[in-house]
């Protein structure tokens, strides 16, 4: 069953994610001593849009942002960012401004719980309104593309068996192992059209083809 | 020869007239007038000046006769007033006498005139004088005696010019003092306060050499001599300048400080003399400079923490992430762009000079590959492989890089 999740549904489970998050991460700084805002900064990404579409995420190096936000005039320590005194948001715009590029549209920075845990679909993430998400073309593509290599893996393995086969005189099996290649291949380029039925992510992650049966 | 008759009859006719009767004149006082010869003549003058001699001349007390001839007549006294009755005297010896009677009987002498004798005072006192007496004598009408007092201190009140005395118990202070008495003699009893000790103590009121027991001392200025060292104290009294405190190990001295403000010169302390002197630092190492650690060369100059990232054998950044990009430690990287599956470029902190430099990937995926693509002094973009047939970017779970160069 197929099960469309809307962009809104996934605002709000991003948004009760945050709470929680915030909540257990406070609860662990206080419990352990540990510096908050250095903790808390390993949550925040920055994102962008690069010229080709995709998106792209700057994780900031903990180490820097404690470095950046450590009081005014603190002595530099050698190898890390070289400016103290600076706010969360400062040193994540340090930061912005020295690692994303300049030709970078829609840059922002986000909760690191907003974006999917799934690298699955990563090259078909794309932001709108502020917001990454991914674009259903676009992991069509990319679940198009998986398949298709796992049944070219299939056909050459088929081949290879064929072959050997043939080279033992076993028509039967060689005749077998064509007809299997003849139907992943045919499988292979219903794959598109299969594909372009699916509309939600969460049944393209799973979807598998019917594979036929192999000899 | 015959002149010598002649002068010695005439001298002897001289004597013989000496030697006849003639009237004699009497002179000064108690003197008869004149003593008298057979055949002298008898004038009124004589007759008158005769009578002005004996009644008027010698007719004074220095030359009267004396009446006590012998010790029976000097010891002779007559009572002037026998029975309570006067008896006059006929003659100037019944006066002598009485008044001798007289002094006798006031003085108790034995005789008149046994002066070197104790008088003794007979009679009575008179009754009704105001006496104070020690007993109650019955006899005097207006005594205060103090027997008929209680056992106290005597208080005198005065009414009209006139005292009476009366005894008080007293006031009894326990652990306290009078500090003062009402008009009754009534004390007022108190403790001593902080006021009646306030202002110095001389030395003279201190009685004693030990103070046992002292509380807390507040204020005041110490102006006593120095504490001794066995007492805790310094036994100095003078701070001079640029001194320190040092033990010799029976006392505490000052010890003067030098000064040893030269760059190649430090404090020494000698502990035989407790004494401080200027010794002159040998020469170090220095720090090597950025430019001497990127030589790489000397061996005069020490690396120190703040400069040893610039040895060219030294990695000047390294990290490690996971696939999303997220760093788990690292140095001198700022962020990791995820740029897509198997597409992760580590920006770095301080650049290096250029893009020629090394760098060492490697990904915690078996099977997968790593290839460094593209490289600026400030990035490096590093790619994942699939090791599969056929290639495709693909993650790693664990990222790690490090790079090496010049910055």
């Amino acid at each position: 069953m197929n099960r469309i999740v809307t962009r809104k549904q996934i605002g709000r489970a991003i948004f009760f994610g945050k709470i929680i998050a915030a909540l257990y991460i406070g609860t662990m700084a206080g419990l352990f001593g540990l510096p908050l805002p250095a903790l808390w900064a390993q949550n925040e990404v920055i994102v962008f849009t690069r010229p080709d579409g995709g998106v792209s995420v700057v994780n900031p190096a903990p180490e820097c942002l404690a470095q950046l936000q450590r009081p005014l005039g603190s002595p530099t320590v050698p190898g890390q960012c070289p400016v103290s005194g600076l706010t969360l948001a400062g040193a994540l715009d340090w930061i912005r401004q020295k690692d994303v590029p300049a030709n970078a549209t829609h840059v922002t920075v986000r909760d690191r719980s907003e974006l999917s845990p799934s690298r699955r679909f990563r090259d078909a993430w794309r932001i709108q309104a502020g917001v990454v998400h991914v674009d259903l073309p676009a992991a069509r593509v990319i679940r198009e593309r998986e398949i298709a290599r796992a049944i070219d893996k299939e056909i050459a393995a088929s081949a290879v068996a064929g072959q050997t086969a043939w080279d033992a005189r076993d028509n039967v099996t060689a005749t077998a192992h064509e007809t299997y290649r003849n139907a992943l291949r045919a499988l292979r380029g219903q794959l598109a059209t299969d594909l372009a039925a699916i509309a939600d992510l969460a049944t393209l992650d799973t979807w598998t083809p019917v594979y036929p049966r192999s000899p | 020869m015959t002149m010598r008759r002649p002068i010695a009859t005439l001298l002897t006719c001289l004597l013989l007239i000496g030697l006849l009767p003639t009237p004699v004149l009497a002179a000064g006082a108690c003197s008869i007038y004149r003593s008298w010869n057979v055949g002298d003549s008898f004038t009124a003058a004589d007759a008158t000046q005769s009578f002005v001699t004996v009644g008027q001349t010698n007719m004074i007390w220095s030359c009267l006769d004396d009446y006590s001839a012998n010790v029976t007549q000097m010891q002779s006294t007559v009572d002037p007033y026998p029975t309570s009755v006067v008896s006059l005297a006929t003659t100037g010896q019944g006066e002598l006498e009485r008044l001798r009677y007289v002094i006798k009987k006031l003085t108790g002498w034995s005789q008149w005139y046994a002066h070197t004798e104790t008088p003794v005072f007979t009679g009575t006192a008179p009754d009704g004088a105001t006496y104070i007496t020690q007993t109650t004598n019955a006899t005097l009408s207006a005594e205060q005696s103090l027997g008929a007092l209680t056992t106290g201190l005597l208080l005198n009140t005065v009414t009209v010019s006139t005292g009476v005395l009366t005894a008080y118990a007293g006031t009894s202070c326990t652990n306290q003092f009078p500090r003062s008495l009402n008009a009754s003699g009534a004390a007022t009893c108190a403790s001593v306060a902080n006021a009646d000790l306030a202002g110095s103590i001389a030395a003279s009121k201190l009685v004693g050499t030990d103070i046992a027991t002292v509380g807390t001392i507040t204020s005041g200025t110490w102006t006593g001599t120095a504490i001794a060292f066995a007492q805790g104290g310094t036994g100095l009294t003078t701070a001079l300048d640029d001194t320190t405190l040092v033990s010799n190990g029976s006392a505490w001295v000052a010890s003067a400080l030098p000064n040893c403000t030269a760059a190649t010169t430090a404090l020494q302390y000698a502990t035989a003399s407790n004494a401080f002197s200027c010794g002159t630092i040998s020469a170090g190492l220095s720090a090597a400079s950025q430019a001497e650690m990127e030589a790489a060369t000397s061996n005069t100059v020490a690396a120190t923490p703040g400069t040893t990232q610039y040895h060219p054998g030294v990695a000047k950044f390294w990290g490690k992430w996971n696939d999303a990009g997220s760093l788990l430690a690292s140095y001198n990287i700022t962020s990791i762009t995820d740029t897509a599956v198997g597409d992760h470029t580590v920006n770095i902190g301080t650049d290096f000079s250029s893009g020629n430099y090394a760098v060492v990937a490697t990904g915690g995926t078996s099977g997968n590959q790593m290839s460094i693509s593209t490289m600026v002094a400030g990035t490096v973009r590093i790619i994942g492989w699939a090791g599969d047939t056929p290639f495709g970017l693909a993650d790693m779970t664990t990222w790690f890089a490090v790079g090496y160069g010049d910055q």
